[in-house]
């Protein structure tokens, strides 16, 4: 028997005119691990829903969705909710207790477990994930990574028999990321589970799955083994490539089975280049700009007793380029960054401002505007529109319009300002705080995770942004967790651990040199090829070839 | 810190350990029973077995908070005279107002209550978590029980927003120098509507999630359950003597307490005296049992 069969579902939103889900036929075999993926808006999210219908939006549905042969309305509540666990996105609105213990418990406490067994449950499953450590703790004080495991494992402690998932990883850092998926990839192969997973960001997921199902437009276009769907999406030319493990980008159409992992994609390079004389990619020089920012033995902590968060920190930060700044969850880089906007002190070191021309202090410091992590707490009005209205500066009326304007096409948020701050997608919500941001017209520009939640096109526009801004003069200086868009789109990039500087070049210079901290590309072409970083640099050298053999 | 690590369990041995219902007496008992009878014995010996309690259970931070308690006491201590002008008993006029001896010593008493109820209700937060709580009221208000951690959870997380979005909104403008009081009022009124628009938002997923747990099921569990031990019954069975004991002392004894217009106070007979020390094994015993189980448990390890 199949876990889940659906036969020509459509499913239309009240006041849309198109449907969300069209006509879509699938078939969800017992314990496979089925992968969900197609670009924000496709409907996969809408498609999953519909598999659990205690959270199923209203709309009117039409097809047939059966679940163990059984008809989905026919689902009494108490087997659906047994049966079908559900994991959502945001891993803090989750928790609905205050405790780990008592969350774990939740699930069992509303189906009627006797106590004893619930306990037994319990056990096991906190051995299962390995959360001894924080069984007694408040649920407040967990990391994300962990909060979004405590999530999944008060899902399992039902026992289910599904395991749905709503793009779980999409709040976490990598590391934490690739941590989740493979406890869901236990949970597949030890426990049978079936697990069907919306994901955007495909790198880590892609090879573990059994069969990927592309959507777009509401359609199924695509469905198979993860190799085969790989090509169709190359010969198609469908924008979800860009999210493919960026071994799979570098070998596709070119006939051998298509690699999925580094270790593969090594292979299939050793193989390539093969009597080929490819030279070392040329680093750029580091443009030689005066610095704007200048930090000097920063340390830090928030309070008296407990450990810096910044030790002994030197930074320099070029005028006018992109300067990322990478680490580990608290390694202290969101701390830095309130640090340079003046949010916080710093008890010892200090951070200076430095004139263009000499060198020396600034007597005017730039202006600089520093963007949250999670720029949609910013707004607070019913349209974006409105907020950005509000946050100008200007006096007048027609000013403030005209700034709110100007700031919008730069950040290019025009589609959207009528909508409400809530129902924007990852990326449009960061663009819109780009937009605030560039309403109060900053020199310098700080941004805290900006890639977070994005899909891979999001992550191309916004990287096509900040070169424009850069372009323009502004200093962008951003943290982020994210290796592979530091690497395409920053001018230097750093390393912190450990609250100080550990490394810090040119991409070409400092991923080359890192080993783990690096991009896959680099990761696949250590000790084959030199100097190359992304996947441009590799595919420049292929066109090379073929044009000049 | 973003995560400061919390352990929310109770001490691991002793009185903490005993059945919630026992702890429950026993916290209770100490802390109203004075508040019953405004007795100076019965509020002193709770306030000092409270102070030495909250002592064993919070070490340094108990004395530090307990050192903010003594002073707002003073202060009680200190005002009450010059707002109190009850009392018979006139030392001296102060403004043309009369300052009593009665509504000194009346300060006094309701300083030793504000005390005594201060420890005790410290020690109760010690003892009593949120989980032992839930077992409480669990079996038969399961709503208010859930609604109740649900409430644990959500006051850390609007704090920790609502600094969130103050200094975002910091970050992102340039605020020059000090905001004027008008433009204060309107920044917090703005923070605060943020972050109710965002707890509306985050609220209907947190809702998904309970729902896609089975939350709406009848017959609802609590799957905390204490089982009563031995020395659960032996507690149990002294408090129950105690009281017992107390009640009857003070029926027939008599007391009566009044502060004004003069402070009258029951004779020192027999009867008082056992009531007195009936009260005294109640309060004291939290503090009596963990010493104990601490001495057995250094006897026993002692031999290994």
């Amino acid at each position: 028997m199949d876990a889940f069969t659906l036969e020509n579902l459509t499913f239309t939103y009240p006041n849309c005119p198109e449907p969300a889900v069209r006509d879509l036929t699938l078939t969800v075999k017992k314990g496979e691990f089925l992968l969900l993926c197609g670009a924000s808006g496709s409907g996969k999210t809408t498609l999953l829903r519909q598999l659990k219908p205690a959270l199923s939006p209203s709309g009117s549905r039409q097809g047939k969705i059966q679940y163990q042969g059984v008809s989905l309305e026919d689902l009494d509540f108490s087997r659906q909710s047994r049966e079908i666990g559900f994991v959502l996105q945001d891993p803090e609105n989750q928790i609905v207790t205050d405790t780990v213990e008592h969350e774990l418990a939740f699930g069992l406490e509303n189906l009627g477990v006797p106590p004893d067994t619930a306990r037994l449950r319990i056990a096991e499953i906190v051995e299962f994930f390995g959360l001894q450590e924080c069984y007694n703790q408040e649920t407040a004080s967990l990391s994300g990574g962990k909060k979004q495991i405590l999530n999944l494992a008060s899902v399992m402690v039902m026992q289910p028999s599904v395991l749905l998932l709503d793009e779980p990883t999409s709040m976490l850092d990598p590391v934490a990321a690739s941590d989740f998926f493979q406890a869901v990839y236990r949970i597949n192969r030890e426990m049978g589970t079936t697990v069907i997973l919306t994901e955007h960001r495909l790198e880590e997921v892609f090879p573990l799955a059994d069969r990927v199902a592309v959507m777009e437009n509401g359609e199924l276009s695509c469905l198979g083994d993860p190799r085969e769907v790989g090509e169709k999406l190359f010969a198609t030319g469908s924008p979800m490539v860009r999210a493919l493990p960026a071994p799979a980008r570098l070998f596709a159409g070119e006939g051998s089975p298509l690699p999925l992992t580094v270790r593969e994609g090594r292979a299939c390079l050793e193989k390539k280049i093969e009597g080929m004389n490819v030279p070392d990619f040329p680093a750029r020089t580091p443009r030689e700009q005066s610095p704007i920012l200048k930090i000097k033995h920063l340390w830090f902590r928030y309070e008296k007793n407990a450990p810096d968060v910044l030790s002994d920190l030197s930074l320099s930060v070029p005028r006018g380029q992109i300067f990322c700044l990478m680490g580990g969850n608290g390694s202290g880089k969101t701390t830095l960054l309130s640090l340079i906007r003046g949010l916080r002190r710093p008890y010892s070191g200090s951070v200076q401002w430095c004139d263009e021309h000499t060198g020396k202090k600034a007597k005017n410091p730039p202006s600089v505007a520093l963007l949250p992590q999670n720029p949609r707490i910013l707004f607070l009005h019913s349209t974006v529109w409105e907020d950005l209205l509000e946050a100008a500066p200007e006096k007048g009326k027609g000013e403030k319009k005209k700034s709110v304007l100007e700031a919008v096409e730069k950040a290019g948020a025009q589609v959207f300002l009528q909508r409400h701050p809530y129902d924007l997608s990852g990326g449009e919500c960061q663009k819109a705080g780009l937009a605030l941001l560039l309403l109060q017209k900053p020199d310098v520009m700080l941004l805290d995770e900006p890639t977070k939640g994005l899909d891979a096109h999001s992550k191309d526009e916004l990287g096509d942004l900040l070169r424009k801004l850069s372009g323009e003069g502004k200093t962008i200086l951003m943290v982020s967790h994210d290796v592979e868009f530091c690497g395409e789109f920053g001018d230097m990039c750093g390393l912190l651990f450990n609250g100080t500087l550990v490394s810090c070049g040119v991409p070409e210079v400092f991923f080359s040199e890192n080993r783990y901290y690096t991009t896959a590309v680099s990761r696949m072409t250590r000790g084959i090829l030199t100097g190359y970083v992304t996947e441009k640099d590799v595919k420049a050298v292929w066109r090379k070839w073929k044009e000049d053999p | 810190m973003k995560h400061r690590q919390k352990n929310v369990s109770a001490p691991r041995s002793g009185f903490a350990q005993l059945h919630p219902v026992v702890q429950c007496f026993y916290l209770l008992a100490a802390a109203c029973v004075p508040m019953f009878f405004m007795h100076p014995f019965f509020l002193l010996s709770a306030m000092l077995a409270g102070l030495f309690y909250s002592f064993l259970l919070g070490g340094k931070k108990a004395a530090k908070k307990a050192g903010g308690f003594f002073l707002l006491a003073c202060i009680l201590i200190l005002v009450n005279p010059f707002l109190n002008h009850a009392g018979n008993t006139i030392l001296v006029y102060v403004n043309d107002l009369p300052v009593t001896r009665e509504s000194i010593f009346y300060g006094v008493i309701f300083a030793l209550l504000l005390l005594e109820v201060l420890f005790w209700f410290s020690c109760w937060n010690r003892i009593i978590t949120s989980r032992k709580l839930a077992y409480l009221l669990g079996t038969r208000f399961p709503s208010l029980s859930l609604l109740f951690t649900m409430v644990l959870r959500l006051i850390p997380r609007y704090g920790k927003t609502a600094d969130e979005i103050l200094k975002g909104r910091r970050g992102l403008r340039n605020f020059e120098g000090k905001l004027s009081f008008g433009k204060r009022i309107r920044e917090s009124s703005s923070v605060f509507s943020a972050l109710t628009t965002w707890a509306l938002e985050n609220g209907v997923d947190t809702a998904d999630s309970m729902r896609a747990r089975g939350y709406g099921l009848p017959g609802r569990v609590c799957t905390v359950s204490y089982s009563g031990k031995k020395e659960d019954v032996v507690l149990a069975a002294i408090w129950g003597l105690s009281m017992l004991g107390m009640v009857i002392s003070l029926w027939a004894g008599g007391l009566k307490v009044s502060y004004f217009p003069i402070t009258r106070l029951p004779a020192w007979d027999g009867w008082m005296l056992w009531a007195q020390l009936f009260f005294s094994v109640l309060c004291w015993m939290p503090l009596i049992f963990d010493v104990w189980e601490e001495l057995r448990w250094m006897r026993l390890r002692w031999k290994i």
